[in-house]
């Protein structure tokens, strides 16, 4: 019970991940309640095993990811206000407002896996931390993210 | 454009949108080895229930040839349960997701695919029996002589044929229900470890 009590106060604390990696990987508004209990659940479940090596926002994170990505998701269609071409169009000019909305987009633009590795990046994961978290080896993991970089920036420039 | 700063922006704006829902450790799990425990679950109740069944009709029919059929297919059928019964509990619902990305993908993937090929396996072998077992019993209400029934050349025939034709109709069916339940999500995950182990 101290436990739970403990696990919840934790899971309170870092709602903010739970609500970043569904965001980033759910389309659905069940799939995002589902996927946040089931989160949580299956954390709870591996909470034992948290030996506290890592921060628990960056274990929690790796399990975040490994259960949206092992869940059974609905086709994640693509929304017309989500159009990274249409963004620019109807808008006109750049404004930092805007730049953030387009990150978003070609982010989400981009395949699961690049999306998983550019996300931690910019969240200041290093390359050796990625590539423990994804288990790939730390120079494919740098060159993965060189090329994924490059797609990105491209994706913003164009736009 | 600044990627952090515009990504600080991201994670403080649109990426912490709340998602409905209460901190709740007791909700069942939708995860797809969780629902693979289920289908292991009422597998069981069916062949439990299969078994109910056989065991009447081995005191409703009384000619012997029936009879050694219906035994051999309850003891299928134990067979059948037993190792659905060991399957059941040797799923872990407690995965390790504290693990790398690549090995929780390719454990969810393998785990799944073979608990899959051992359900066709077994059902492959189930068939027949219980094909040939529905035949006799068929023909024993129908004729009510199965030993002058089974004399004639063409009955024969026609078991032989039923089982050809029905077996892997059943396997096939059962193939495709699986492909149905979970081709789609077995074929995601197998994309994402392709995906992780491509070099680029």
């Amino acid at each position: 019970m101290v436990l739970e009590r403990e696990f919840t106060e934790l899971i309170d604390q870092n709602r903010g991940i739970l609500y970043k990696v569904i965001r980033l990987y759910v389309r659905h508004e069940e799939d995002e309640r589902d996927l946040f209990q089931e989160i949580i659940l299956q954390a709870w479940r591996s909470y034992p095993n948290f030996k506290g090596n890592s921060k628990f926002s960056t274990w929690l994170y790796r399990v975040a990811l490994n259960t949206v990505l092992t869940f059974k998701r609905r086709p994640q269609l693509v929304v017309a206000h989500e159009d990274l071409t249409l963004l620019r169009a109807t808008t006109g000019e750049k404004n930092p407002k805007e730049e953030t909305e387009a990150l978003y987009i070609a982010i989400r633009e981009l395949n699961e896996i690049d999306r998983m590795i550019v996300t931690l990046h910019l969240d200041g994961y290093e390359n050796e931390e990625i590539a423990d978290i994804a288990g790939l080896t730390k120079n494919n993991t740098a060159v993965k993210l060189h090329r994924i970089k490059e797609a990105l920036m491209k994706k913003l420039k164009a736009y | 454009m600044d990627l952090r700063e515009a990504w600080k922006a991201l994670e403080t704006d649109k990426l912490q949108k709340p998602v409905l829902g209460a901190i709740d450790v007791r909700k069942t799990s939708k995860h797809p080895i969780q629902k693979l425990k289920y289908l292991y679950k009422i597998s069981i109740g069916f062949a439990i229930v299969f078994l109910a069944g056989f065991i009447i009709l081995l005191f409703v029919f009384q000619e012997p040839l029936v009879k050694g059929c219906l035994v051999l297919v309850i003891l299928s059928y134990v067979f059948f349960l037993m190792t659905n019964v060991s399957m059941y509990k040797k799923i872990k619902v407690e995965l390790p997701m504290d693990q790398s990305l690549k090995a929780i993908l390719t454990h969810t993937h393998d785990f799944i695919s073979s608990n899959i090929r051992f359900q066709e396996r077994v059902a492959l072998f189930l068939y027949p029996i219980a094909g040939t077992a529905g035949f006799f019993m068929g023909g024993s209400v129908g004729s009510g002589d199965l030993e002058r029934m089974l004399q004639e050349k063409v009955v024969i025939i026609i078991l032989i044929v039923v089982l050809i034709i029905l077996t892997p109709l059943c396997y096939f069916l059962a193939k495709w229900m699986y492909k149905i339940s979970y081709g789609k999500s077995l074929a995601e995950l197998k994309a994402l470890i392709i995906e992780l182990e491509r070099p680029d």
